[in-house]
């Protein structure tokens, strides 16, 4: 590099425009663009059940595809011409991907019917268990 | 999975196509790591001209910022300005309890007193603390660091105590994680040093090392050592249970320093064996079980022990149920001497190391619990550096300390901590003799060493991590 004091000032300024934005947001996963996820293994009974719950809304908030994201281009003088020429793309194929993501929103949505339903039916065996494991020790007195 | 090659042939060939690759690989959401986008920006950079890098990189930095996040794009620049040598690196040390007296904190505060000259140092707490106090507390110069205190509103709220950030209270399943605030803190460092063992802090930080003490908490959904760097640990004995706890295997092995050498040596030493341990206020060093085990040494064997006494030094808080109970006890007519010193200053405790003949420590004896059992035994390393003969339970760091029958003896009861005591007294010249051995052992636990390690591990990690 020729000159590194040209690459130092460019940073510098990169920085200072970032700094403000980087400071007003207050969420932890907005800042690193991803969710924080829990490592399952070694997890406790409640906690378990709350991850499986959080994950559960998270695909029940998101078992829609067919909604589309707005096209943008940050560059200054192509953009216009890029957000045009996509847009005219995008609606030359929504019929066949209309067909496709139609189907997806369908299968999303029985597979997450299928989860809440193993969901439930796992705490209606768990209460089971327990009612069992409480009158376990009277059993067990009655057998010896 | 991105083509890293391609992109690194890329960055070395043409600023163009280097862009392409990078918008590309950003749009299609492929795995690519910070550590390899670093690199990559790094190595672009380097061969392209001044003008042509810094005309493209705004515009790369704002894909990279919508793409992967804000901190990604901030941890890239900061990554720039340090492999550049366009400033020192900044590092960040945290400990949720600096506040405190603490072994744990000596540790940290030694790291950023070795770290000061090369890097730029704060100290982040979450409680007020002054520099002035960590630097009399432990006999340190901080004046090239800062400090800064992170306050965490859970640990604020009313009805909590306004001393103590115990991530215990913490329910995993109903609260927020409260330690964000220091994980976002963590994002403007280059090198962020979780001292505090604190699993609940997620790493922001370019390079970060969690300096574990010993693994207290089992996993939650708060859990996020795996995101560090590094693992650093203070002994095998924490090692084995970071792997056993957390199924993870530390990186890096540091005991911590221990200072407590005298300028001469040997000693004028007197009869006198020494306790030196905190009185936790549940009991758990132990202090009560070694009175009596003390007085019972002292009627079983009257000639070999007339004229020694057992001196116990630790310090307290004010109010302390357990020492109250030791005081108690000691104050009803004792057949033998016992004398207790409580919050001695470290002049006092230098000079009661260097006249004890012999040191106990029986922290671990009995315990199931592997909290409650020495993680290194810092006290039993100081007793060593003054030539005291240590009897210690053989468990926990100790027996990485103490080399059995050699700078010392292990026990496992109280009859084999009798015995081994025993065995001494009858033989004052083996006495001598293990007396240089410890001396020369404690050497191993100086502070320099524990200086030398942490500057050479830190320069190996900045040549490693902050490069092409």
């Amino acid at each position: 590099m020729k000159d590194i004091r040209e690459i130092e000032s460019q940073i510098q300024k990169i920085k200072a425009a970032l700094a403000d934005e980087r400071e007003s947001v207050q969420d932890l996963e907005t800042l690193i663009g991803q969710r924080i996820e829990a490592e399952l293994w070694g997890l406790s009974k409640k906690e378990l059940e709350k991850e499986a719950w959080d994950s559960f809304f998270l695909l029940d908030r998101n078992k829609d595809c067919l909604g589309e994201e707005p096209i943008v281009s940050h560059r200054k003088f192509s953009g216009a011409a890029i957000v045009l020429y996509k847009k005219v793309l995008r609606a030359l194929l929504r019929p066949h991907t209309k067909t496709i993501l139609a189907r997806q929103s369908r299968f999303n949505r029985e597979l997450i019917r299928l989860h809440l339903a193993n969901i439930l039916r796992l705490e209606k065996i768990e209460e089971r268990v327990a009612a069992l494991e409480a009158t376990a020790p009277a059993s067990r007195t009655e057998q010896g | 999975m991105v083509d890293e090659p391609k992109l690194r042939q890329a960055a070395g060939a043409s600023s163009r196509k280097f862009s392409r690759l990078i918008r590309r690989t950003l749009e299609e959401r492929k795995k690519v790591s910070q550590d390899t986008l670093n690199s990559l920006f790094l190595r672009w950079l380097r061969s392209r001209p001044a003008a042509e890098g810094s005309r493209r990189l705004p515009l790369l930095v704002d894909d990279l910022a919508r793409h992967k996040g804000i901190q990604s794009a901030w941890n890239l620049l900061s990554f720039l300005e340090v492999a550049l040598r366009l400033r020192r690196p900044r590092v960040g040390i945290y400990d949720h309890a600096f506040h405190y007296i603490g072994g744990a904190q000596k540790y940290g505060s030694t790291i950023a007193q070795t770290l000061q000259d090369d890097f730029e140092v704060t100290l982040l707490a979450n409680k007020p603390v002054a520099l002035a106090d960590l630097q009399s507390w432990y006999g340190l110069d901080l004046s090239r660091c800062r400090l800064k205190v992170v306050p965490l509103p859970f640990f604020e709220e009313k009805g909590r105590h306004p001393q103590i950030v115990d991530a215990g209270e913490v329910d995993t399943c109903r609260d927020e994680n409260p330690f964000h605030p220091v994980s976002r803190e963590s994002g403007n460092y280059d090198i962020f040093i979780n001292n505090g063992m604190l699993e609940m802090v997620y790493p922001l930080a370019n390079t970060s090392l969690f300096i574990c003490h010993f693994p207290e908490r089992k996993k939650s959904r708060y859990f996020y050592v795996r995101r560090y760097t590094e693992i650093v640990h203070n002994s095998l004995y924490t090692a084995r249970w970071i792997e056993k706890r957390w199924n993870l295997t530390p990186h890096k092995h540091i005991y911590p320093p221990v200072d407590m050498e005298p300028a001469v040596f040997p000693l004028k030493k007197e009869n006198i064996i020494l306790s030196v341990s905190r009185f936790d206020e549940g009991g758990n060093k132990q202090q009560l079980d070694m009175i009596r085990v003390f007085e019972e040494f002292v009627r079983s064997q009257p000639r070999e022990m007339a004229g020694w006494k057992l001196v116990l030094v630790g310090g307290s808080p004010s109010h302390n149920p357990y020492l109250e109970r030791i005081q108690a006890y000691l104050q009803q007519p004792r057949a033998a001497e016992i004398e207790l010193r409580v919050n001695v200053s470290a002049s006092e405790l230098k000079s009661e190391y260097g006249r004890a003949k012999i040191f106990w420590h029986f922290c671990g004896l009995g315990q199931t619990d592997p909290a409650k059992v020495e993680h290194f035994g810092m006290t039993v390393a100081e007793a060593m550096q003054n030539g005291c003969v240590p009897v210690v339970f053989r468990g926990g760091g100790q027996t990485e300390i103490v080399e059995d029958s050699l700078s010392g003896f292990l026990f496992s009861s109280e009859k084999e901590l009798t015995d081994k005591t025993l065995g001494l007294l009858e033989n004052p010249g083996r006495l001598e003799e293990m007396s240089v051995s410890a001396h020369q052992r404690g050497k191993a636990f100086r502070h320099e060493v524990f200086t030398d390690a942490v500057r050479s591990y830190l320069q190996g990690l900045l040549a490693s991590r902050f490069s092409e």
